[in-house]
């Protein structure tokens, strides 16, 4: 793969480094696992700056990384699934004592469908906006519109039955 | 005015309606009191699972992509050059065709991980569309 000339990697690093906390959110909520949350980030994060060649400048930046995130997150889980741990992979995240929000909503976001589960979790982990969902998800900023409405209203029907 | 469509309470909700659109949405809200029932309701939950996200966020270990990493060329590299060193740690003294390759193979392997490394990328063009 060529790769353009350019500038020095701190500078893919000042661009990143905003989105790395909401990066890491998204994969916890992915991967429910502190470790494997940040090896994740780590993963994308080395794989963001090898494919910076083939990103296209007309889509938005936090989109294309969101979606690396993702897809790291996805391999880890298909490493998992193959290669099951001698321990509970979620140890370290469920047994958090207390009351923990996050893990809730993410329980909650667990019995809706893929589609809804994955653009909720852009939307409130990684705090994308429309247009980086369109990016991230690939699909047209009318669709996130319905489809984010959707999700939400999925959302609230289970959340309100947790929470009440 | 178009009737509104109930996604568009979301997307008012987010901020991601066009300031036109978005004024016409807010009169119907006033307007009705059931859409303005279930506005409140939106956004009561949408601040909440945001605050719920948020609790999940950490910064992580800093990201380092410029850090030396042995890589499998550096690594047959100093196999060969261990090899060879001991190979011809006799004739150090007085270097042989055999120790100029030595050298040689081991630039040329230098060059060849160097290439393969990662190259800084060109970043101006995403300066532009970074949100």
């Amino acid at each position: 793969m060529s790769k353009p000339p350019g500038i020095a990697a701190a500078s893919f690093e000042q661009l990143v480094s905003p989105l790395l906390a909401r990066a890491a959110g998204l994969a916890r909520a992915i991967l429910h696992n502190h470790a494997d949350a940040e090896d994740a980030v780590q993963d994308a994060a080395l794989r963001a700056y090898r494919a910076l060649a083939s990103y296209d400048p007309a889509r938005s930046f936090a989109g294309w990384w969101f979606a690396i995130v993702r897809n790291c997150c996805r391999d880890f889980l298909r490493h998992r699934q193959s290669n099951p741990p001698a321990r509970p992979v979620d140890d370290a995240d469920r047994q958090t004592p207390g009351h923990v929000p996050w893990q809730e909503l993410c329980d909650a976001l667990d019995s809706l469908s893929t589609q809804h589960r994955q653009i909720l979790q852009l939307r409130y982990f990684a705090q994308c906006s429309y247009r980086d969902l369109a990016d991230a998800l690939d699909i047209p900023i009318g669709t996130v519109m319905s489809r984010l409405h959707a999700a939400r209203q999925a959302l609230a029907s289970v959340y309100t039955q947790e929470k009440p | 005015m178009n009737p509104i469509d109930p996604a568009e309470l979301s997307a008012l909700l987010d901020g991601e309606l066009p300031p036109d659109r978005a004024a016409q949405v807010r009169g119907a809200i006033d307007a009705d009191p059931a859409l303005q029932a279930e506005f409140q309701r939106l956004s009561a939950l949408d601040a909440r699972w945001f605050a719920a996200a948020a609790s999940a966020a950490f910064q992580p270990r800093p990201v380092s992509l410029t850090s030396p990493r042995f890589t499998w060329p550096l690594r047959i590299a100093a196999l060969l050059s261990a090899i060879l060193l001991i190979r011809f740690v006799p004739k150090f003294l007085a270097p042989s065709l055999g120790m100029l390759l030595h050298f040689a193979a081991l630039v040329v392997l230098l060059a060849w991980t160097r290439s393969r490394a990662i190259s800084p990328p060109q970043l101006s063009q995403i300066d532009a569309a970074a949100p």
